[in-house]
């Protein structure tokens, strides 16, 4: 089953086609890597995804659902998203901003359960020992993965990520990645705007392309990344090779 | 009240010590402000008069006219301070929540001039006569218009510019004062004073029947946004985040705008403009009691009704026999915080652009 579902999606804004006749399948038990230059319009279909756009054409189904059909809170339990950049108001703390991803279960919710599906995020995202601190005093790398916290709390099948790892040292885009992964293997999609290929390249069931505000190849990791596609794309000269440990494809420049 | 740290589980212990020193303060306060003033009455003789009521014949007895002056001058008026400024503070906490500012109050936003045209122009029409509910219904509407003008503008898709939303409410306020000008030019000469005294803000006027009208409105609007908590917190992350996690922003905005022109316009409507409570009260307990609304909507409310207390006792006391407006120290306090907030605000932005 797609839990995310994209077809004929195109958005105009101020005039411009930011996207073009978007096709997109994301089956359950599967994360897709979106990759692409800047300005391809990759934040654009994340935001189309997660109900903070109308498209102008075509339609987007989340776990069946239009994506900007149901009522906040419905689709709230269908699908998480973590936005590319966020700016939090006042100085909460790390374990009260994971909290928030319990809200959509805030009727009839077991506050038990709440409490412990939240201290469980914070210590999957390495969160825990910063759970007490207030969000404004963290590192932009911490501050990302208390969001990706939050995120995981909310527990939804769609998981939407616009560059999680950005912020990120090594390990913990690994993390990160680790746990999206581990979040499709439970029957989860997950949707991730990547710029590091080799992140793509590794944790990704399917890889989407996107360049122009087309969607211009979608597949397979080792179809996908590939040095002819990958230099017309980016518009720059990319090698691959075969990862020696992981098989998967390797770019080195 | 509910109880504090119902989720976020870390905050109780703090909660509970930052809620009894607000209770505390709202105590002495109210000693203070039942003893002092014209007619003096001592601690003893007030708890003496307390006692009495509730049946017990303790403590040093009191003259008849201090009673009187206790029980129809004084009581009344501190009921009165304690829900105009409560009620001012919860206002700004639910506007600084939801347009995701410390800005956003009341006066700032053009809340309160509205709710005064409003409420002026059902006193100038005597429709005061009618129940004494009409005139802070005229100031809620009066508010709540004004918060929707400003709103309109500054609002973009789910976002709203907070600068566009402080720039309208300086049109909004200049327009709902030349309203309140119209109205007490054209109004009796011996009204006169009264109403310039009214708009300048003071609790000059309270009676058991203003407060109990100024309750009856106010527990309302503090319900509303107590119970908005969670949506509130939500806010800080954002409009589209606060909607991700299920959050209907639009309605929750409209609900909250309303709730703060209630209370506005019930404290406005018996008060006068008292400013920048809601930016005092909410700021000083974001910093103690934490930012999270379950805590924070009522603490500012209890802090907001110490705050009126201290600056209403000020106002009485300073410059007796003369009486100062409450308004003009409570902004003589506010408006150096609403300058050194904007000045940080800006800095952190670097610049409005």
């Amino acid at each position: 089953m797609s839990l995310i579902a994209v077809r004929g999606l195109s958005y105009r804004a101020g005039g411009r086609m930011l996207l073009r006749d978007i096709d997109l399948r994301v089956e359950a038990g599967s994360l897709a890597a979106l990759v692409g230059p800047n300005g391809a319009g990759k934040t654009t279909l994340m935001r189309i995804l997660a109900g903070d756009l109308t498209p102008t054409a075509g339609s987007v189904l989340l776990g069946g659902r239009p994506a900007t059909g149901g009522s906040p809170g419905e689709m709230a339990r269908v699908r998480a998203a973590l936005p590319q950049t966020y700016n939090l108001e006042f100085g909460f703390r790390v374990r009260e901003v994971a909290a928030l991803g319990r809200f959509p279960y805030r009727r009839g919710g077991d506050e038990e359960r709440d409490r412990r599906i939240v201290e469980e995020a914070l210590a999957d995202a390495e969160m825990t020992e910063l759970a007490d601190r207030p969000f404004p005093s963290l590192s932009a790398g911490e501050r990302a993965r208390a969001m990706f916290a939050r995120v995981l709390a909310q527990g939804t099948p769609v998981l939407l990520l616009d560059e999680p790892t950005a912020a990120l040292d090594i390990r913990h885009r690994r993390l990160v990645m680790g746990l999206a992964q581990r979040a499709a293997r439970r029957g989860g999609a997950v949707a991730a705007v990547v710029h590091d290929l080799n992140l793509a390249s590794e944790y990704a069931d399917r890889v989407g392309v996107m360049n122009g505000g087309r969607m211009t190849a979608f597949g397979p990791p080792e179809q996908i990344l590939r040095p002819d596609l990958l230099t017309e794309t980016y518009r720059s000269p990319i090698q691959v090779i075969r990862n020696p440990l992981t098989g998967r494809p390797l770019i080195v420049a | 009240m509910k109880a504090p740290g119902r989720r976020p589980w870390n905050r109780s212990r703090r909660s509970r010590l930052v809620f009894a020193s607000l209770a505390a303060t709202a105590a002495a306060l109210v000693l203070l402000n039942l003893g002092m003033g014209a007619v003096p009455i001592s601690p003893g003789q007030v708890l003496g008069l307390i006692a009495e009521r509730a049946g017990l014949d303790v403590g040093p007895g009191a003259t008849a006219a201090q009673a009187s002056v206790l029980w129809s001058i004084r009581a009344p008026r501190i009921l009165l301070a304690m829900l105009a400024g409560g009620g001012l503070a919860a206002a700004g906490v639910g506007l600084q929540a939801v347009f995701r500012n410390p800005l956003a109050e009341s006066q700032v936003i053009g809340v309160s001039w509205g709710a005064a045209a409003g409420a002026a122009a059902a006193l100038a029409a005597g429709w005061g006569a009618l129940s004494p509910l009409v005139p802070p219904l005229a100031g809620f509407a009066g508010g709540l218009a004004a918060a929707l003008v400003a709103y309109r503008i500054a609002r973009r898709g789910r976002k709203v510019e907070v600068v566009t939303l402080i720039l309208a409410g300086v049109a909004v306020n200049a327009a709902g004062a030349a309203i309140v000008g119209i109205l007490v030019n054209a109004a009796d000469s011996d009204r006169v004073g009264s109403l310039v005294f009214w708009s300048l803000g003071t609790l000059g006027r309270a009676t058991w029947e203003t407060a109990g009208v100024v309750l009856l409105l106010t527990l309302p609007g503090l319900a509303l946004l107590a119970g908005r908590a969670g949506e509130l917190d939500a806010f800080a992350l954002g409009e589209d985040e606060a909607h991700h996690i299920g959050v209907d922003v639009r309605r929750v905005r409209f609900a909250v705008m309303g709730a703060a022109a209630l209370l506005t316009g019930a404290a406005v409507a018996a008060a006068g403009v008292i400013g920048f409570v809601g930016l005092l009260a909410p700021h000083a307990m974001r910093v103690t009691a934490g930012p999270g609304h379950r805590s924070l909507t009522w603490a500012a409310a209890l802090a907001g009704a110490s705050l009126t207390l201290a600056f209403d006792l000020a106002a009485r006391t300073v410059a007796a026999p003369a009486e100062i407006p409450l308004g003009v120290l409570t902004s003589l306090a506010g408006a150096p915080l609403f300058l050194w907030l904007l000045a940080g605000a800006r800095r952190a932005r670097g610049g409005w652009g």
